[in-house]
């Protein structure tokens, strides 16, 4: 029996020793992180160290405040006793490039994954800076998770914001605003009024901002009664139109609803309007400007990336009241990751931190 | 304890085990149905501990339950939580039945066995989507309020068997599982499966009025949450102890998974005579250890959240003196417990958390017995506990000392043969966690058992309440509760 007991206290003894794992020696929020900012200039093929440029690292794993940090004259920033999380990095300057004798605007952009071996290596990553290229006509935010209100299923107050962002006066005549379905097939298509690429009836100034509703009234939990445009469909039963809003009108044959996209998950472009075919979808070279949203990156992603490398929204859920808009007025990376940031509230007809309603008149 | 933030019980819930087990102020959490089930109000002896009370070893479970009986209870509480930390409810209701047969078979062998179904409504459950947000270091939460009804069979079996004279063998098996429903966005569902083994040996040394036993426990427990987003999504997020969070993917449906499993070494010793006749000496010594790995995703496709391990020492040590024939009586307890958890990152070696938790517990419990009918119980306790907890995520420490003093009176009268009646009051005061944000709490408990022969066997009817108020504070908690029971001695 004796033996019985101590084979029992040696399968315990076993047991106890073997089966969990070890305490980690290192502790969270003991990563050092060394980056350095560069440009690297690909006409000249010529490496530039970017100083005084602000670095945000943004954590990909948990909620909280980002870390702000600033490169020195030679570029580098070091950043201390960070949590060990997935970053993405983020920043924007106007950078004086002597090569262009021409200040660019650079942005930061890349996610740094590999925490484990970057923070292994004795020499500074490097971080590249892009520039934000391709002005114009771009789309500057989407407010489709809508507002949750006393109605159920209420998605009227929807809205597409567009900007220009070049320097030169644009025309919206004939453009078309399209949602595109997963199969890239064209589910939604209203057009600007006016002639295509020639018209010049309905222009948009530089940094103007313009306010396309759903419906142009005042849907209590958003006031979108002062849009410029306003979607409409007649042949939607009971359709709203505001009569004193110009409308954009459905060019989509037996299609009875008003416009409207995805709570959760679309793609929505806009186009010159020389091609207005939207059956066999609508040439590539025509579509001025694509922004694809989703609330889960695991969905397949649907857009062309010559459109639009990246997804926005991630996280965003439905009558959540939020809203995505670009970084800046047509800050246009073609990537809408980057791109694009979550509003906590709609912005309809202004700029994000912008205290005053600059394009609603 | 064992993989859990710490020390969350309920102030409430703490009175009340103190009244519902003031003849067994130790070891009161120990998870063993055969244990925490058995009304002994009717028993002239329950003052007296036996080795079963402290480690519960199944060898010792016919020592401890001399006599065959059935017994069938129902439990209605319902608590008013006034004042509640962030992630509590307003208010929970409990309704308990259980069916409870122990089964003399021979001279050898002895079974028991369990059935009980247990059902918990939380209301107004706030944001969190685990049962208590507070005994978890990853914790589930979403942004709307709501009631959850908790479902929980469960079932027990135990198995007493006398090798010889002197070698008794035992062995145990718990198994339970629960479903509980969110009625509101995101309606999470929580399935539970939970199972425990325990195997025990002892050593019934009566000619030198010792007995001494090891057993070893086995416990596995695995959680699925599924939370199912509709038109109004919430938002989902897990907590990385207190106050670190990640934001989920806004997906239709938020899995996480637990899964919890460990083990227990448990060393019993009792010595009768020891020193003066009729004085009991019990020494236990425990081990536990166990892990939690938390998923979240799909079974397919899981992606790791945390790992954590933690584990406890524990030591009591009793003194008790009841003979008899005389009117005094006393018992002298301490118990030492040691908790350390750590918790790791699912996405990195590195630690996020770690837990260490010392606390010594010393009580005393006097008896005066007036008359052969009538008992006056009384005595105190006083805890104190070292916390040493961090959060690395977000700099957190909290080291202060807490303590806790409690007294309690009890007054056990026999009427006639047939009846007896017990009302006990209790009084206590303690510094409780920091997630409390309030300094102290003080409660008050009240509790009355009423117990009556009939031709059923005993009748037992019960009446618990109590009320807990922090300091500085005008909102007061309270708990009322009911029991009914019958018990049938054969």
């Amino acid at each position: 029996m004796v033996n019985k007991f101590h084979l029992l206290v040696l399968i315990f003894a076993v047991f106890r020793s073997s089966c969990f794992r070890s305490q980690p020696e290192l502790l969270d929020g003991t990563l050092d992180l060394n980056l350095r900012v560069v440009f690297q200039d690909p006409v000249y093929d010529k490496i530039n160290y970017l100083s005084s440029f602000p670095i945000n690292l943004i954590s990909l794993e948990y909620a909280l405040e980002s870390y702000v940090g600033i490169t020195d004259t030679a570029g580098y920033v070091t950043f201390e006793n960070l949590i060990w999380t997935p970053y993405k990095t983020s920043g924007i300057q106007e950078v004086w490039i002597a090569d262009y004798q021409d200040t660019l605007t650079l942005y930061l952009g890349e996610s740094l994954m590999d925490i484990e071996e970057i923070s292994q290596s004795d020499t500074a990553v490097w971080v590249y800076a892009q520039i934000s290229t391709n002005p114009g006509i771009k789309i500057n935010e989407i407010f489709y998770a809508c507002f949750a209100g006393p109605i159920p299923f209420y998605f009227y107050d929807q809205y597409v914001e567009l900007v220009n962002s070049g320097s030169d006066t644009l025309y919206l005549d004939g453009m078309i605003i399209c949602r595109v379905g997963p199969t890239m097939n064209i589910q939604a298509i209203f057009q600007f009024p006016g002639t295509p690429l020639t018209g010049c009836e309905h222009p948009i100034l530089p940094g103007q901002i313009v306010l396309v509703a759903g419906d142009a009234y005042d849907h209590y939990s958003i006031d979108l009664s002062h849009a410029d445009w306003e979607f409409y469909n007649s042949d939607e039963y009971n359709g709203f139109d505001n009569p004193e809003v110009p409308n954009l009108v459905n060019l989509e044959v037996g299609a009875k609803a008003d416009f409207g996209i995805n709570l959760k998950a679309d793609l929505v472009i806009i186009a010159d309007g020389s091609d207005v075919e939207y059956t066999d979808g609508i040439e590539l070279n025509t579509i001025v400007d694509g922004v694809e949203y989703t609330d889960n990156l695991a969905l397949i992603k649907r857009c062309d990336p010559r459109i639009d490398k990246g997804r926005a929204g991630v996280g965003i859920t439905p009558y959540s009241g939020q809203s995505i808009e670009r970084v800046r007025p047509g800050f246009d990376t073609d990537n809408s990751s980057v791109d694009f940031i979550i509003l906590s509230r709609p912005t309809p007809g202004y700029q994000h931190g912008d205290q005053v309603q600059l394009a609603v008149n | 304890m064992r993989i859990m933030r710490p020390s969350n019980f309920s102030p409430i819930k703490k009175l009340i085990l103190l009244l519902f087990l003031v003849e067994v102020l130790i070891g009161a959490d120990q998870p063993s149905v055969f244990y925490m089930n058995q009304p002994r109000n009717n028993s002239p002896d329950w003052l007296g501990l036996f080795l079963y009370d402290l480690g519960h070893n199944p060898a010792f479970f016919k020592l401890a339950n001399s006599a065959d009986f059935s017994l069938y209870s129902f439990g209605l509480d319902y608590w008013n939580n006034a004042y509640r930390r962030h992630f509590d409810s307003e208010q929970v209701r409990n309704y308990d039945l259980c069916f409870y047969n122990v089964k003399t078979l021979n001279e050898k062998a002895t079974i028991a066995s369990y059935a009980g179904y247990a059902r918990m409504d939380f209301y107004s459950q706030q944001q969190s989507l685990e049962k208590n947000f507070y005994d978890h270091y990853f914790a589930l939460v979403d942004t709307t309020t709501g009631n959850i009804s908790y479902k929980r069979p469960h079932l027990g079996f135990l198995y007493n068997y006398s090798l010889n004279a002197k070698i008794l063998a035992g062995f145990e098996i718990n198994y339970g599982v629960e479903q509980g429903l969110k009625d509101v966005y995101t309606q999470c569902e929580t399935i539970l499966r939970d199972i425990g083994l325990k195997a025990g040996i002892g050593l019934d040394l009566s000619a030198i009025a010792s007995h001494f036993g090891i057993y070893g426990r086995i416990f596995n427990r695995q959680g699925k949450y599924e939370a199912v987003q509709e038109q109004i999504a919430p938002q989902v997020f897990t907590y990385f102890g207190y106050h670190a969070v990640k934001r989920e993917n806004a997906t239709d449906l938020i899995r996480k998974n637990d899964s919890y499993q460990g083990y227990e070494v448990d060393l019993n010793l009792m010595r009768a005579n020891f020193i003066w006749s009729d004085l009991t000496l019990l020494l236990s010594g425990a081990w536990i250890g166990a892990e939690n790995e938390v998923t979240v995703g799909s079974i397919a496709r899981p992606y790791p959240r945390g790992y954590g391990v933690g584990s406890e020492k524990k030591a009591i040590a009793v003194a008790q003196y009841f003979p008899p024939n005389k009117r005094l009586g006393f018992r002298l307890s301490y118990t030492y417990q040691n908790l350390a958890d750590w918790a790791k990152s699912g996405l990195y070696n590195v630690l996020i958390l770690d837990n260490k938790v010392q606390c010594h517990q010393w009580d005393i419990l006097l008896r005066h017995r007036l008359n052969s009918a009538f008992d006056i119980i009384f005595g105190g306790g006083y805890e104190i506990t070292f916390n040493d907890y961090r959060e690395y995520i977000v700099n957190f420490i909290y080291d202060k000392n807490q303590s806790r003093t409690e007294s309690f009176i009890k007054l056990h009268t026999r009427p006639n043969s047939i009846i007896s009646i017990d009302i006990g009051g209790s009084y206590s005061n303690y510094i409780p966690d920091f997630h409390w944000n309030t300094k102290r709490f003080q409660v008050f408990g009240f509790q009355t058992v009423v117990e009556r022969l009939t031709t059923f066997g005993f009748l037992g009817f019960s009446l618990n309440c109590g009320i807990s108020t922090p300091q500085e504070t005008t909102r007061h908690n309270f708990i009322i509760g009911i029991g009914l029971y019958l018990k049938k001695n054969y």
